[in-house]
Order: structure tokens, then sequence, then C-alpha cells
């Protein structure tokens, strides 16, 4: 058992945990300074990206949308954007930002929209493309919609962080983690890969499944938290399906998705939990992903590849 | 005076009767000859035309076992490519089943997956709800 130095605070509204194994060397970087560089990445995401900061670089770009304005965009802002237009492709619209105006007319609470996009929301935009303009030798962008960072916003934060704290481990193992969303890299302090428990959305204490992470990400989409009642009294949650403007997935309480990169795997949990129960094997199954899902009754399901990375189910 | 009577040529009359009683006689063995050989040759015609007959039923019912045996066979290679070709297909689904054989082969042994009884074992993390909260 090696020694484990543990770090524990907040960032873009929730936990942010690091584990660092093994002791530094002469010349490797203490684990106080990954901590502070994780820290440092997450504080700068959140001031580009936050929905919830109205001097964010995203809610100033968001007041600009439809407007026709080209703005230049920050380095994390611009690697947002196109990440996230990347996604809606590849996921044929399964993930999508735009879909902020709905989340605010369904009310979620605390987030910036501005007045022009929430007179758009529940409108449909699945056939509607080229929402965003590019040029990328200025760093410049022009959005037609307002944008959600969402838990894309925060798997990028993971991802960036994670490379601050992969350059400079030395060897040692290492574990970042920020509400539900993980990556790791090496080793647990017993020299077994990382072991991380799939949380029963029912609120048991023993976790659902066991699974092992050596150098990659796992993430969950699930409606377990982020539930409230709209203002027409239905009960809602924030996982939106772009194609109606409603929450989706119905028949599903959490999506998990192993990945080597957490962006993906944040876009990849969303989009297979807006597939609802009937599709999201066959579709997890066809990309090949590692995906665990459980189901409104409580049954945990996963894909061939997700079960190669499974060690315990209950 | 003696009258002489004139000398009447009986003996012509004899030689033309005689003449004529064999020509009769030989025109009657003649056609008595003729009429048994045509009587003859006629038994042996109609022997030669029931055999030819016999041999005329039988050529047709040969041709008809000819045309049903042509018919067989068309049917019979019809057959044969229909099973030549089903036979093909296998034999590329026996190719892509070997491949696949051969992939699920090649594919790692999965780990072992405690369940059940067992009591879930220490864990460094969780993960579940995730997406920013304000």
């Amino acid at each position: 058992m090696t020694a484990t130095s543990s770090f524990a605070g907040r960032a873009m509204g929730s936990p942010l945990r690091l584990q660092v194994t093994g002791v530094p060397v002469e010349g490797t970087a203490r684990p106080e300074s990954l901590w502070q560089e994780a820290v440092d990445e997450f504080a700068a995401v959140d001031a580009a990206l936050s929905c919830y900061r109205p001097d964010s670089d995203l809610s100033r770009l968001n007041g600009t949308a439809g407007s026709g304005m080209w703005r230049p965009a920050s380095r994390r802002l611009y690697a947002f954007l196109a990440t996230a237009e990347r996604a809606r492709r590849v996921t044929k619209g399964q993930f999508d930002p735009r879909v902020l105006p709905d989340l605010a007319r369904l009310g979620h609470p605390g987030l910036v929209v501005p007045m022009a996009s929430a007179s758009r929301a529940g409108t449909p935009r699945r056939e509607e493309v080229g929402w965003l303009d590019r040029e990328p030798r200025t760093r410049s962008v022009r959005i037609r919609s307002a944008a959600d960072s969402g838990g894309l916003g925060k798997g990028l934060a993971l991802r960036w962080a994670g490379r601050h704290v992969a350059a400079r481990l030395a060897g040692r193992g290492a574990l970042l983690e920020a509400g539900g969303d993980i990556t790791g890299w090496g080793r647990a302090p017993d020299g077994q890969p990382w072991q991380i428990g799939i949380e029963d959305p029912g609120g048991a204490t023993d976790p659902l499944a066991v699974i092992s992470l050596s150098n990659g990400a796992v993430c969950t989409s699930s409606i377990a938290r982020q539930r409230w009642i709209a203002p027409d009294g239905r009960a809602v949650h924030h996982l939106v399906d772009p194609r109606t403007g409603e929450p989706g997935g119905e028949g599903l309480q959490a999506v998990t998705v192993g990945s080597d990169d957490p962006a993906w795997a944040e876009v990849w949990s969303k989009a297979l939990f807006l597939e609802g129960p009937q599709r999201i094997g066959e579709v997890a199954r066809r990309l090949g992903l590692a995906a665990w899902w459980i189901e409104a009754d409580g049954t945990l399901r996963m894909t061939p590849a997700a079960r190669q990375r499974t060690t315990w189910t209950r | 005076m003696a009258t002489t009577e004139p000398r009447r040529p009986l003996h012509l009359l004899w030689l033309v009767g005689l003449s004529a009683s064999i020509y009769a006689v030989n025109l009657a063995l003649v056609a008595e000859l003729q009429a048994a050989g045509d009587s003859q040759v006629a038994d042996q015609q109609a022997t030669s035309q029931a055999a030819l007959d016999l041999l005329q039923a039988g050529d047709a019912r040969l041709a008809g076992q000819v045309q049903q045996a042509a018919t067989a066979l068309q049917a019979t290679n019809a057959g044969y490519g229909q099973a030549a070709q089903t036979l093909a297909n296998l034999e590329k689904q026996l190719a892509s089943l070997g491949k696949s054989a051969g992939a699920l082969r090649a594919l790692p042994a999965l780990p072992a997956v405690s369940s059940g009884s067992v009591k879930a074992p220490a864990v460094h993390t969780t993960t579940g709800a995730s997406g920013a909260k304000p």
C-alpha cells in the first residue's frame, strides 16, 4: 500500500477531488501543486463556460445569439463550441448544446438565458444547421442560438485539468473527479486499478456495480439529483431531448460511459440516455461503447465492452 | 371326170387349236402361280405391316420417354444449379462464421465478476449524477 494524498473542494457547482498515490521523487511535482493546477483549471473553465454566471465568456456570447455579431472567443470557449458542434454531428443531434432556452422554459434554476433566446424555446431545431460560425484564424465566433455548456463544460474541465496533472505525475497514480465525472491514471494505492462504484440511483449505500479504471474516464448522466417542478406543475429533469425540447430518456435512471476522454464520455452518456431503454443497448453496442445503464426498476444492464471493465455487480 | 375338191388346211386349224390350248393351259398355270405368289406376298406384307406398326408404336413410346428424360434432366440441372448456389452461399456463411469464431477466440478472456451474495468491494470513489448545478 503506497501513500496517498487526497484533496477536496468545490468547482463548477460540484465536489472536486484529487487523489495522488506514491511519494514524489526529487524534481517531480508535489501533490499540492497538482491539486492547485486542477483547481485553477476548473476556475478558468468556470469563468469561460458557466451558464450560471452572467459575466462568463459563454453567457456574454449567448447574449449576442442571433444578432449576427462576430465575437472574439477565449481559447476555452472556442474549444467548447467546436467540441459541442462536433458532438452534435457525431451523435446525429442527440447531443445538442442549444437546449439552454428549453431548460430555462422548464424552470431550471439559476441559468443565465438571454431574452431573445428564451422566446425561441420549444421550437423544433433538429433540422436546423449552421447555428455556429467559426473563424479559426482570428478565433472569432458567431452563434444563432444560445448554447448550454452543461456536462460537456465539466467534461472539458476534467480533460484539461487532467492533462496538467497527468503531464507531471511521473509514473504515480491519480484520480481526479468532479461530481460524478472521473478520470484516472496509473494504479490505486494498493497497486490495483482504481475501483469505481456505480451509484444506485435508488439511494442504497452499496453501488450497483464496480468497474476498473487505469487510464481513462468514466462519466454518468443521471436524473437522480437534478429534478424539479416546472412552472406548469410537471416533474422534470435536466436531460432535455433536443428533438422535442422536453426531458427525455423515459424509462432510464442513469447512464454511465467509459472512454479515454471525459468530455466524450459526458457527450455519450447524455446522448445514450436520450435513446431510452429500448434503443440504448443496440446503439451503444453498435458504437462499441462501454456503457452501463440503470432502468426505471433499478435493473443494471451493460454492453460487452463495459462487461470487460466490470469487476463486481450486486 | 373327177372333180377334185379343194383341200382344206385342216392341219393349220389343228395346229392353231393346239397352240391355243397350250397357251391357255400355260396361261392358266401362270395365272395360278401368280395368284399363289401374290397371296404369299400379301401374307408376308401383312406380317411385315404388323411388325412395322409395333415398331412405330415402340418408337413413339421411346420418343415420349426420351422427352420425359430430357425434361427430368433439365429439372435436375436447374436443381443442381440452385443447390450449387445454395452451397456457395453456405460456404460464404461458413467462412464468415469461421472469421467470427477466430475473432471471438482472439478476444481476451473476460475478467471474473463477483456478484450475488459477495459483499461489495471497497471502492476509491463512485460515479453518479453529473451535470453542473447552480
